[in-house]
């Protein structure tokens, strides 16, 4: 299942790309659905980036419809909102998320994906792994 | 409906797809793999990457043919902010287990509280704009081939 979901992931990168030479990132979507709340945020690409979030939704709906049945996550609401915070925040100031930097840069052989996925899997499993050693509840 | 519009769903559609398929959009998935029980999500991540890269650098320099763009790889200075960036991503990766695509996948099975979580991530996005920008990167090292 890691590497068919893997090998998807690829593909829908070479639709994107190999038509529209447009490289596709997650956290693109972040910046541009925040711009619409304060002119102060740059919305490039902001109608491309919308339809992306919601095409990326809608196929993981599609996923569970066919082939799963729907899921809530035991991960408490604080980690979420903490977590999620400092994702986002990270992505934009890196250019780049998992899918950017991990899927097009390290495709690329960039070394800014290189340095980024490397400091981020370092630190997120120290981080995961340090907080489940104490005893944080998930 | 413009047909460069039609393949941007088709690929948010399979990226979802995807993400759903390989588990990435369960946060309690990404935990466990980075407390090293179980390491599959590399096998998530290496194929895609691979992939990725035959298609960047087969089309390296030749035109795109919806866009007439030039295709152009992945490639940013690295500075300051990709090392501050990665570090914070990292933490908030290894606090919630979610990041951006896998959060919007994690919605599309019906992991409603997730909606908070890319609320959250979008207020983290905001922030940059908003207070951070400012700051200058400090480029360290120029890489900026496209």
């Amino acid at each position: 299942m890691y590497l068919l979901g893997g090998i998807i992931l690829g593909i829908a990168f070479w639709i994107m790309y190999i038509p529209t030479g447009y490289i596709p990132g997650a956290s693109g979507s972040l910046s541009s659905i925040a711009s619409f709340f304060s002119k102060k945020i740059p919305g490039d690409f902001r109608k491309h980036r919308v339809i992306y979030f919601v095409a990326t939704v809608a196929g993981a709906t599609i996923f569970m419809f066919l082939f799963s049945k729907p899921f809530v996550t035991q991960v408490s609401l604080w980690r979420l909102i903490v977590g999620g915070y400092l994702v986002g925040l990270g992505a934009v100031t890196a250019r780049g998320c998992t899918s950017g930097h991990g899927i097009a840069g390290l495709g690329s052989l960039a070394k800014s994906s290189i340095i980024f996925i490397a400091i981020i899997m370092v630190v997120a499993i120290v981080t995961a792994t340090a907080m489940n050693a104490l005893g944080v509840a998930l | 409906m413009k047909k460069k519009f039609l393949i941007i769903i088709i690929s948010g559609l399979i990226f979802g797809f995807g993400l759903a398929l390989s588990g990435m959009a369960k946060p309690e998935v990404v935990l466990s793999f980075l407390q090293l029980k179980d390491l599959g999500l590399l096998f998530v991540l290496l194929p895609a990457a691979i992939l990725a890269g035959f298609s960047l650098f087969y089309f390296k320099g030749k035109k795109a043919p919806m866009t007439n763009l030039e295709y152009g790889m992945r490639r940013y200075p690295v500075g300051r902010n990709t090392i501050i960036g990665g570090i914070l991503f990292g933490l908030g990766w290894g606090i919630s287990g979610a990041c951006p695509g896998a959060a919007y996948a994690s919605i599309g099975i019906g992991n409603y509280p997730m909606v908070i979580g890319v609320i959250a991530m979008m207020l983290g996005a905001a922030t940059y704009h908003l207070f951070a920008k400012a700051c200058p990167d400090n480029i360290i090292v120029k890489h900026h081939d496209r």
